[in-house]
């Protein structure tokens, strides 16, 4: 097969291709297939789709003389546990990358980094067969953590280790940490945080043991499944562990039985839009690498492999039948549901409105709804009460949602003081209106501004004046305000009954300075969610 | 007949009066015509070869201060001399200056002259001179010369005789005057000029701006109007424009009415119950990690009032409820799910839409901004929007969607799409859709899907809920030809201005 090829295949297997060097393939893959997570799980799938191999990929696996016995311990901490084997395995270089990679990605996304759930692979020759899970008090715990050449405490491992500094959050407020060891007291790991030195991987190890802890036993057992699967897929001979809960409830894993689903056929055609009989239906979910069955003509019984942990309904069947079928085999058809179009009145407030700004020559700009402090208050010569301020802002430009345009549109000029005047802006556009103890609203404002030599008052009140008698709002009355951002008595405030519906004035010198204008400033801003209140009622 | 506009008219009268040529200057003088109204009068007239410039070089002298000074009482040796002559024809130096007032380098200087010019004799008595003077003496050219300074400020040079040239050439070297040489321009009425009729010449109203007097009075009929250059570039206007982003964002919202859906919105600070746990994101899934949305630091948690739903929710999430599904297995915890962040999704809109219109057909769009903490850069913003869709009804299937995406593409000028499948935690199957740029190659910007069953059955919903979040930023850009992100919210006012319209 040629790398042409697989850039062709890859993709109707949800893998992105990022990059072709030589003859290595970087992917991208979709977060919902952890068993897809080393370049084996790939193959498989590869395979499969590919009708070279359809079907699940099967291991014999006996059942071996190594058991673990978890104790009581463990319950409050990290209760679950679940372990296999692969013997007479050759660990070549590419092997050893790619089992750290699946090791290292499980964690990362599927095991939620290690919180949920902590993989520890090692040489079972070093370890006798008797294994014991449990949890101690960290001051008792005593081993040589993986690349360290002293033994180490629980509490120093957190410390003083670069895995231990960066999981330690997941049991640093325990009482007693997670423990696993053999009879004879040799370490294995202290999970999540770190494997011994002593059972080390080497390129000598022939067998390995594998173990999976975690919060969720259902998890546990699906990464110990990718995990064996997936080795195995490189040679070698998987061996079943015994585990034994200090309940008395006995386990051997990996859990190798398939999980059973019934995916209904009209269901599947009903969502594709397909009509497909039971026989190609069956055909493209083996081709997904499940082994499945008719059982009449309307059911398809389906036999889900063990590392396919992504199956929660049986609309996930349905996609691996659709992936199979291939998405541009699929023929693309309008949508048949008939219904009436139409739009917010906000919407058509907006646009009305806008078209009157464009009337009066004023061009449109466009600002974040995401500002600053600096913008929003200090500039203004007014306070942030009413502001509502992101918690884990990326950078301090944009922290805090804007509650008016003009801050917004003030800023807007001062980087065009050098474009050719007047300059007539507005925009139209929502905010965020905001009193303390009571529920944040989206409010739709329109702003207006002039810059020039000289601006005057008088010339955003015709315009304001105009814009409500062309929108037919009646009713409404002007009025003197003070606001921190206007010159005393060249602002006022446009009222009806029972709402203010616009505010207007020149702005004043000291904030002309704070935002480095040179030239006078007129501002306007109308309330558009508010006026549409007015002309609904 | 010659087309003559009234200053060209008067600027060939005025020359007229001066034997058809004149320098400008002087024309300037005789004219009625102000300066530079009269020097375009004559360059045109000139571009009509009705009258000829021409240019020449002149020499000017002027009277510099000292000369000035002597204009009333003759140079200081005629001053000496009549001072001589009227005490009897002997003088000392010394008694000169109580007559004369001159000082004494002036007298120093002038007797030299009265020795050359011939006009007295000097004799050496008592440690001073004696001047001796028998008669008057004529006027010499040097005296003629300074006396027609009295009428004029300038004398030109190049006129006068060679004798009258050295008497000048004299005075300059006394740095009584000097001279200058000026370009002087004249203006000669060419023969076609001066074949100019009475009628030609004739004066006529000329009218410049179209006044409402003009029109009321009937002044036209008289008149002519001022021919303008309709070459000359005018002064630069700006039309208000509305934004181009938003122009374009209204010919997708217009697209998706024309094909039935109707418009929805929702707050932009949402729960992250509605935000995520409705749409089946367990509360541990990486991409609600703190740093893949932005939080509020006040208020921080919201209400989510319809408690049935919430607890379908949860069910859902911890074991799957009635949905069929096996759930995430996991403790919900409302606590999470009560946190207020801006959304990130605009699915939002769409689950709280289909919350309130259950029953089907339903079509809904939403075009409005999301929130994802990132750095703005030339490839990402931490605010951008989303054109949000969902398609319900009985016989809604996957193909359906395809076929959506396809003609939403082609409303947009992409006839070229292709599909993938892709992954949503709230969709199955979930679609990646693709159309080919020109420029740009594939750009990945159709993402859709359907809700998956444990996003609509606690909803209370049973019908295919197809539904799509499409990344209108990135279609816009390759639309508008623009590379980088942060444009599309440009704080560049003229690049706006300047922006076509289509």
């Amino acid at each position: 097969m040629t790398l042409g090829e697989l850039e062709v295949y890859l993709p109707s297997i949800k893998c992105e291709v990022k990059a072709t060097i030589g003859d290595e393939i970087t992917l991208e893959l979709n977060s919902d297939r952890p068993d897809m997570l080393s370049v084996e799980g790939v193959v498989r799938a590869l395979r499969s789709f590919m009708e070279m191999k359809t079907g699940p990929q099967k291991i014999m696996a006996k059942k071996g003389p190594v058991n673990v016995k978890v104790l009581a311990s463990t319950e409050k901490v990290r209760p679950f546990i679940a372990c296999s084997i692969l013997r007479g395995i050759k660990l070549s270089d590419e092997i050893v990358r790619q089992m750290m990679q699946l090791q290292e990605k499980l964690h990362e996304t599927y095991c939620r980094n290690r919180r949920k759930a902590s993989i520890g692979i090692y040489d079972l020759d070093r370890v006798s067969p008797n294994i014991i899970y449990e949890a101690v008090s960290p001051g008792k715990i005593s081993f040589v953590p993986l690349d360290a050449n002293e033994k180490m405490s629980g509490t120093e491992i957190l410390e003083r280790t670069d895995k231990g500094i960066r999981y330690a959050p997941i049991i640093k407020q325990l009482r007693v940490y997670p423990l696993l060891r053999d009879e004879n007291g040799i370490v294995l790991s202290m999970p999540p945080i770190l494997n011994s030195e002593d059972t080390r991987v080497t390129s000598l190890t022939e067998d390995l043991f594998i173990d999976v802890t975690g919060l969720d036993e259902r998890l546990v057992n699906s990464v110990n499944n990718i995990l064996i699967y997936n080795l195995a897929l490189r040679g070698g001979n998987p061996e079943i562990v015994s585990i034994k809960y200090s309940t008395g409830r006995k386990i051997a894993t990996p859990l190798l039985k398939p999980t059973e689903m019934t995916m209904n056929i009209d269901y599947a055609n009903q969502t594709l839009g397909l009509s497909m009989g039971a026989g190609s239906m069956t055909r493209l979910l083996r081709r997904a690498g499940h082994s499945a069955k008719p059982i009449d003509g309307r059911k398809i019984r389906v036999l889900i492999p063990p590392y396919r942990c992504d199956i929660l309904h049986q609309i996930d069947l349905v996609e691996d039948v659709v992936m199979s079928y291939g998405f541009n085999n699929l023929t693309p058809e309008l949508p048949s549901t008939a219904t009436v179009g139409k739009e917010l009145a906000i919407s058509t407030l907006t646009r009305t409105a806008r078209e009157i700004m464009v009337g009066f020559a004023f061009q449109e700009v466009l600002n974040y709804i995401l500002s600053n402090k600096n913008i929003l208050c200090t500039k203004m010569k007014r306070e942030a009460d009413n502001l509502i301020e992101i918690s884990n802002p990326m950078s301090m430009e944009y922290h805090m949602l804007r509650d008016s345009l003009i801050p917004g549109l003030l800023n807007y000029l001062s980087f065009n003081r050098h474009v050719q005047y007047p300059q007539k802006i507005f925009e139209c556009g929502d905010v965020i209106g905001y009193a303390p103890k009571s529920s944040p609203r989206t409010l739709r404002k329109l702003a207006a501004v002039i810059c020039n030599y000289k601006a005057s008052f008088e010339e955003v009140q015709s315009i304001a004046y105009t814009t409500f008698k062309t929108l037919n709002l009646k009713h409404w009355s002007i009025e003197g305000s003070h606001h921190p951002s206007f010159i005393d008595g060249r602002s006022a405030q446009i009222r009806t009954e029972d709402a203010e519906i616009a505010i207007l004035g020149e702005i004043h010198p000291e904030v002309l300075k704070n935002f480095e204008l040179e030239n006078p400033v007129v501002a306007l801003e109308i309330n558009m969610t508010e006026l549409l209140t007015q002309s609904e009622e | 007949m010659t087309d003559l506009r009234e200053n060209e008219r008067l600027a060939i009268l005025a020359l007229k009066k001066v034997d058809d040529h004149t320098d400008v200057e002087r024309l300037t003088q005789i004219s009625e015509l102000k300066g530079p109204a009269l020097m375009q009068a004559i360059f045109a007239l000139s571009e009509k070869r009705l009258v000829e410039l021409r240019e020449r070089n002149q020499s000017f002298a002027y009277l510099l201060e000292e000369g000035s000074s002597y204009l009333s009482k003759g140079l200081p040796e005629r001053q000496i001399l009549e001072a001589v002559l009227d005490k009897g024809g002997e003088l000392t130096t010394y008694d000169v200056g109580k007559h004369t007032g001159l000082d004494e380098s002036v007298i120093n200087m002038a007797l030299g002259w009265l020795k050359k010019k011939g006009w007295a004799t000097l004799t050496r008595r008592d440690g001073g001179i004696l001047i001796s003077a028998k008669r008057d003496q004529e006027q010499g050219l040097d005296e003629q010369l300074l006396i027609l300074f009295e009428k004029k400020n300038e004398l030109p040079i190049d006129d006068l005789t060679s004798e009258c040239r050295e008497a000048l050439n004299v005075l300059r070297k006394r740095n009584l005057l000097e001279v200058v040489e000026r370009t002087l321009r004249e203006a000669y009425l060419t023969e076609k000029g001066r074949s100019l009729s009475e009628k030609d010449l004739k004066g006529i109203r000329e009218i410049s701006a179209l006044t409402a007097d003009v029109l009321k009075y009937d002044l036209w009929k008289e008149a002519k109007f001022v021919p303008y250059d309709v070459k000359a570039e005018p002064p630069v206007v700006y039309p208000g424009k509305k934004h181009v982003y938003l122009e374009f964002l209204e010919d997708v919202r217009r697209f998706l009415i024309s094909m039935g859906f109707a418009e929805a919105e929702s707050s932009y600070i949402e729960t992250e119950f509605w935000n995520f746990d409705v749409l089946f994101q367990a509360q541990d899934h990486p991409a609600r990690e703190v740093h893949d949305s932005y939080a509020l630091k006040n208020p921080t948690k919201g209400r989510i009032s319809d408690r049935g739903l919430m607890r379908r929710v949860m069910w859902t999430h911890e074991n799957g409820w009635i949905t069929g599904s096996t759930g995430w297995r996991y403790k919900w915890n409302p606590e999470i799910a009560r946190r207020l962040i801006l959304r990130t999704q605009t699915t939002a809109t769409s689950i709280h839409y289909l919350s309130t219109h259950k029953r089907p057909p339903v079509k809904m769009f939403c075009i409005s901004r999301n929130f994802r903490p990132d750095f703005l850069d030339a490839t990402h913003s931490m605010e951008f929007y989303q054109c949000e869709g969902i398609v319900m009804g009985k016989d809604a299937n996957f193909r359906h969607l395809l076929g959506f995406l396809k003609e939403f593409s082609r409303a947009f000028g992409i006839d070229k799409v292709k599909f993938k499948p892709g992954y949503f935690p709230f969709t199955e199957p979930s679609v990646e859709g693709f159309v080919q740029h020109p420029r740009l190659g594939w750009i990945e910007c159709l993402p859709g899907g359907i809700f998956r069953p444990e996003v609509i059955k606690p909803l209370g919903l049973d019908c295919p809920v197809l539904a799509w979040g499409i990344g209108i930023d990135r279609i816009a850009m390759a639309s508008l030809g623009i590379d980088d992100i942060r444009e599309l919210f440009t704080k560049k006012l003229d690049w706006l201005r300047a922006k076509p319209l289509r």
